[in-house]
């Protein structure tokens, strides 16, 4: 059994950041993502839907 | 997937030289933001794994449908569960289910009248997320 947490939080144009943690460690990591600029971002950070494609081969 | 191909793949003694995958997944996105009709849709995905081992086919075979079995992502688009959501607006508790759906004047309009029309603001999104 795994329950894991994250907190996403807006940081400014469409770009976020998300914090997630194990229930079991206090070590947090944090990424961000972006959109490309047809969608008003910066093409700086990965999308969410790269997120969740990665979220499956990993 | 690498990850319960890897940590499977330790269980059972199966020797993985390298271990990729690619992902392909189809989304789309449609309705109107104004009238509060937005849903989207994940239509497909594909898992593409690149294997090297001395073992057989068969236990690198056992080995992936495990590693399908276990990936926790991949089940939770293959076998839908609840979401749950809150909202605290302004420091209190917000139940957006209670309010309609699009709440522009226009929507507000069409939500009021009579009879019913369709204004379609349409928005469409697809992308192909290749890693």
């Amino acid at each position: 059994m795994a329950t894991v947490e994250a907190a996403t939080v807006y940081l400014d144009g469409i770009q976020h950041e998300a914090t997630v943690q194990a229930e079991d460690r206090g070590r947090t990591f944090t990424f961000r993502s972006d959109e490309p600029p047809q969608l008003v971002g910066k093409d700086e950070h990965p999308y969410p839907l790269h997120c969740s494609a990665a979220a499956i081969g990993l | 997937m690498l990850t319960q191909l890897v940590r499977y793949g330790r269980m059972l003694k199966v020797d993985l030289k390298t271990a990729s995958c690619e992902m392909k997944a189809r989304w789309t996105s449609e309705g109107s933001v104004f009238a509060g009709t937005i849903s989207s849709t994940c239509h497909w995905v594909e898992t593409h794994l690149e294997i090297e081992s001395d073992d057989d086919p068969a236990t690198v075979a056992a080995l992936v449908r495990d590693a399908e079995g276990g990936c926790y992502a991949q089940s939770a688009l293959q076998q839908p569960v609840p979401v749950t959501g809150t909202v605290r607006f302004n420091g209190t508790e917000l139940d957006y289910t209670n309010y309609p759906k699009g709440r522009t004047p226009l929507a507000a309009a069409i939500q009021s009248r009579a009879y019913r029309f369709e204004v379609n603001v349409p928005f469409h999104l697809s992308s192909d997320s290749y890693l």
